[in-house]
């Protein structure tokens, strides 16, 4: 537990000592609550619902800017030696940089809590359906970090890193749109919805907390973080 | 095991993004120092190594020899009994290589370092034994004094004398343990220099003096050939 949390304290010491965070925050909240404000304007309902159907592809650039690095920049400085021959399980590493990277993308959606804020001031959203769709997001944004982490782990260069992990967000977005689903055969339909992120999601969004989206993320988080201990430990000598 | 070797691997990875003592604090954390004693160790290290004037430094700023001094203190953070380094000096300008070796011969005094180079004066000058590794097996294991005297050159000793050449190298040839007498070119008239090898780890330089003393021959200079580690290195490795 321990070396979890120092692992932790030092991947957010790493973002915030660079400019990532704070450039990653301020275009992150810009970009989001601008995707907001046009339909809240547009609209002028009292809810969140065009913020949050927006976020997700928000996510798919934002995401694997604060994953690329996780192990690339390990292995480009060597550190990644040295972490590994310290007294500590691999499992503790994986642990602590998903952890410090979940807080991260933890701290930019409570940011986002100004938005909420400004719409109990002026009407009387549905609370319900705001936190569901915040808890959805995070679920959503915590996988998506398990994956782009595991696609850092087998490159030493973030930009590969990024690209790599874009693309496969992008992927698992556009297998759950229809119009997708409508040039696939028959017999796949059903597999992609499922596996694509979009359709887990969106039942957050409109209030529902169904268990099987959250085996779906749950599931989807084990899996990733389980390749990034198995990757870990094949570079051990024998 | 791991928590009682201190490890710096080479070319000195360290945390770009942190400073001196967050990278000091990081590595105590995960070798479970316990908070009142955590200060104590850091202080520790940034006096052994040097970094009182880098503590708030961030690391991307440090010079190579400064990252070389957080490297060492990082693997130093938790006493470690034996210290494991790939080679440390490689980078350095020759005032930071000095400053480093000093440092490990310091540090060396109460711990076991490992240390691995391809710098031979390096072996010599921190080095109380050495061990020469060829494709995977070792090839050769002593002290460094040790090792020198395999070299042929450990064998041989150069003369310069004033008399009968033809005399001389008969008398030489007289004393037991020369093995074989060379002509070395020499510019001033009647004086003469011999290259003499001897048979293995014999000093023959008494017997040759007392040999060329008795016919009346006066040595001008004599000296045995110094052995380096690099001829050995390379004896022992080229096969």
């Amino acid at each position: 537990m321990r070396n979890i949390f120092a692992i932790i304290k030092k991947e957010l010491k790493i973002y915030f000592n660079s400019p990532i965070a704070y450039i990653f925050l301020v275009v992150f909240l810009l970009i989001s609550s601008m995707m907001f404000f046009m339909d809240f304007f547009l609209l002028g309902r009292a809810e969140m619902r065009y913020f949050f159907e927006w976020l997700p592809i928000i996510f798919i650039p934002f995401i694997p800017a604060v994953t690329m690095r996780l192990w690339a920049e390990e292995k480009k400085q060597g550190t990644i030696e040295l972490l590994l021959t310290l007294p500590i399980k691999d499992i503790e590493v994986v642990i602590g940089k998903y952890a410090a990277t979940s807080l991260f993308i933890l701290l930019s959606l409570v940011l986002t809590f100004s938005i909420p804020l400004i719409l109990g001031i002026l009407g009387n959203p549905d609370w319900g359906v705001i936190f569901t769709s915040y808890f959805g997001s995070f679920l959503l944004a915590i996988s998506l970090i398990a994956i782009g982490m595991t696609i850092s782990i087998f490159t030493s260069n973030q930009i590969i890193a990024w690209i790599l992990s874009t693309a496969v967000f992008f992927i698992l977005l556009l297998i759950g749109f229809p119009f997708f689903l409508n040039y696939t055969p028959e017999f796949l339909i059903n597999f992609f919805e499922n596996l694509g992120f979009m359709s887990h999601y969106r039942s957050f969004i409109i209030g529902v907390i169904d268990s099987s989206d959250i085996i779906y993320y749950l599931s989807l988080i084990s899996l990733f973080l389980l390749i990034n201990v198995i990757k870990l430990d094949s570079r051990r000598y024998r | 095991m791991r928590k009682n070797i201190g490890y710096l691997p080479e070319n000195t990875p360290v945390y770009e993004d942190l400073n001196v003592i967050e990278s000091l604090e990081f590595f105590a954390q995960i070798h479970h120092i316990d908070t009142e004693k955590r200060d104590k160790a850091i202080k520790r290290v940034i006096e052994s190594c040097g970094l009182g004037e880098k503590l708030k430094n961030e690391v991307s700023e440090l010079s190579k020899g400064y990252k070389q001094r957080l490297g060492l203190a990082q693997a130093l953070i938790h006493n470690p009994d034996i210290l494991i380094l790939d080679e440390p000096t490689t980078g350095l300008d020759p005032n930071q290589i000095a400053e480093i070796r000093d440092l490990i011969k310091e540090i060396g005094k109460n711990k076991t370092i490992i240390l691995s180079t391809h710098i031979l004066s390096e072996v010599e000058a921190t080095c109380d034994r050495v061990i020469i590794i060829n494709r995977g097996k070792i090839v050769g294991q002593d002290t460094p004094e040790g090792l020198k005297l395999r070299s042929e050159a450990a064998n041989v000793v150069y003369i310069e004398f004033e008399g009968k050449l033809r005399e001389a190298e008969e008398i030489l040839r007289q004393i037991e343990g020369v093995k074989n007498l060379y002509k070395v070119d020499c510019d001033l008239p009647k004086v003469h220099r011999l290259r003499i090898e001897t048979e293995n780890d014999l000093d023959l330089r008494k017997e040759i003096n007392h040999a060329l003393q008795k016919n009346e021959m006066e040595l001008l200079e004599m000296r045995k050939e110094k052995a380096s580690l690099e001829e050995v290195f390379r004896q022992l490795t080229s096969n």
